[in-house]
């Protein structure tokens, strides 16, 4: 017979209890540098916000804490970037998507790390030209503590209570065999019922992302501001690999920083990015300046692009 | 990019899945993911010290303190622990997967 999950309370209270061990455990076997990190302030269990803090602050300075020397790449000039895009796409000599990775390589670090504020205003001009979508590290004063990281694969989110993933119709197999989450995103419900739910509500749990709302440095002081700034905010995720890009809603707080992972996206934002096996992979992730709300969530079509710098051409 | 060297080397994905299970609210899973936090600092901060000769403990110490994230601590790292670092971490990692996992059955 197969052993019985534990319930919260039981996994609460054991965990706790290990990690108390493991505390005292350190304390008394390394009385020294326990003591060596209490005179400087640091408590290894907020270990984690003290660097995001150090973060924040060295971004704001506008230098690069977390860039290793060697790492920093010469930015070329956007300008150029975008003029050549635009001049290859319209004689069709270069696809788009093409071009764009090959910029992303020529300024991006293999390992993904913070970017520095010239990348992200390089990323910056580069979306906009590219793109033609106003995508910002920074928007209205928030930043999230990296864009430039890895993303994971979440399982779709109820949408009203008694939702289930039967309930996903017009939905691809591929998609709908991620199941969905027990329990539910960091806004809950996306609708008091079924009937309740718009079009508009579908489309934001069919394209959603996840972003570690819960290591920002200020998240707990500036409630319940950030909780709504965060609340469907749309981010685009560019897949820095392939070029594949989606606009995406923020839906959900997470994944926990010992994942390996710093986003999530729903099935259908994976599936995009990287087909259906794809599980992890490097992504750039901004938010979207839309204040008239006149972009769609889903994909960004390259050929749609290509079209346009035809016509313009 | 992280936020302290050694999340490069953090794979506990089965565990998250396991919090999303168990756990009836956002508010709940972040707790517990804080739990997990708190003890995965201390046992890997416990694994480095252990194999680091005690002479360079000063030295890592003041690094880590001036910038916990800082990648070159891997290397500094590789250079004085004579077993493979990576796979010193790696192995404790797994280690307490193991263990945590292990909390998630009911006695």
């Amino acid at each position: 017979m197969g052993k019985l999950p534990a319930d919260i309370e039981q996994v609460r209270s054991k965990l706790k209890l290990k990690n108390l061990e493991a505390k005292q455990k350190f304390q008394v076997s390394f009385p020294h540098a326990h003591q060596y990190l209490l005179e400087k302030g640091l408590d290894l269990s907020k270990i984690r916000d003290y660097s995001s803090k150090l973060l924040t602050t060295s971004v704001l300075a506008g230098s690069l804490l977390f860039s290793p020397a060697g790492q920093t790449k010469m930015l070329p000039s956007p300008l150029e970037i975008v003029n050549k895009f635009q001049k290859d796409t319209a004689d069709n000599s270069v696809p788009a998507k093409k071009q764009l990775i090959e910029s992303l390589n020529s300024i991006l670090p293999d390992r993904p790390r913070p970017l520095s504020q010239d990348e992200e205003k390089f990323l910056e001009q580069v979306f906009d030209g590219v793109l033609g979508i106003k995508a910002k590290a920074t928007l209205e004063g928030e930043h999230l503590n990296t864009t430039y990281g890895y993303i994971g694969a979440e399982q779709h989110l109820r949408r009203y209570p008694g939702d289930s993933v039967a309930n996903h119709m017009g939905y691809s197999s591929t998609v709908l065999k991620e199941g969905i989450a027990p329990g539910l995103g960091a806004w809950g419900y996306f609708a008091p019922s079924k009937e309740a739910l718009s079009d508009d509500l579908v489309d934001t749990e069919k394209w959603y992302a996840v972003v570690q709302t819960l290591y920002l440095p200020d998240w707990a002081r500036r409630q319940p501001y950030l909780r709504d700034w965060y609340k469907y905010r749309k981010v685009l995720i560019l897949n820095t690999v392939n070029g594949n890009a989606v606009v995406a809603a923020v839906a959900d707080s997470g994944p926990a920083a010992w994942t390996g992972k710093h986003y999530g996206g729903s099935p259908e934002v994976m599936e995009y990015l990287g087909g259906s096996k794809y599980k992890k992979g490097k992504v750039i992730l901004f938010f979207v300046d839309d204040p008239q709300n006149k972009v769609q969530l889903g994909p960004v079509d390259y050929n749609q692009i290509e079209r346009q710098n035809l016509i313009q051409v | 990019m992280s936020l302290i060297f050694w999340d490069d080397y953090l794979e506990l994905d089965d565990v998250y899945k396991h919090i999303g299970k168990i756990s009836s609210s956002p508010d709940e899973k972040n707790e517990l993911a804080n739990v997990i936090d708190e003890l995965v600092h201390h046992r890997l901060m416990g694994c480095i010290l252990e194999n680091l000769d005690k002479q360079h403990h000063e030295e890592f110490l003041f690094k880590f303190s001036s910038n916990p994230g800082d990648a070159d601590l891997s290397e500094y790292l590789k250079q004085r622990i004579k077993n493979d670092f990576g796979q010193l971490v790696k192995l404790e990692v797994e280690k307490l997967k193991k263990e945590i996992l292990s909390l998630f059955n009911r006695v």
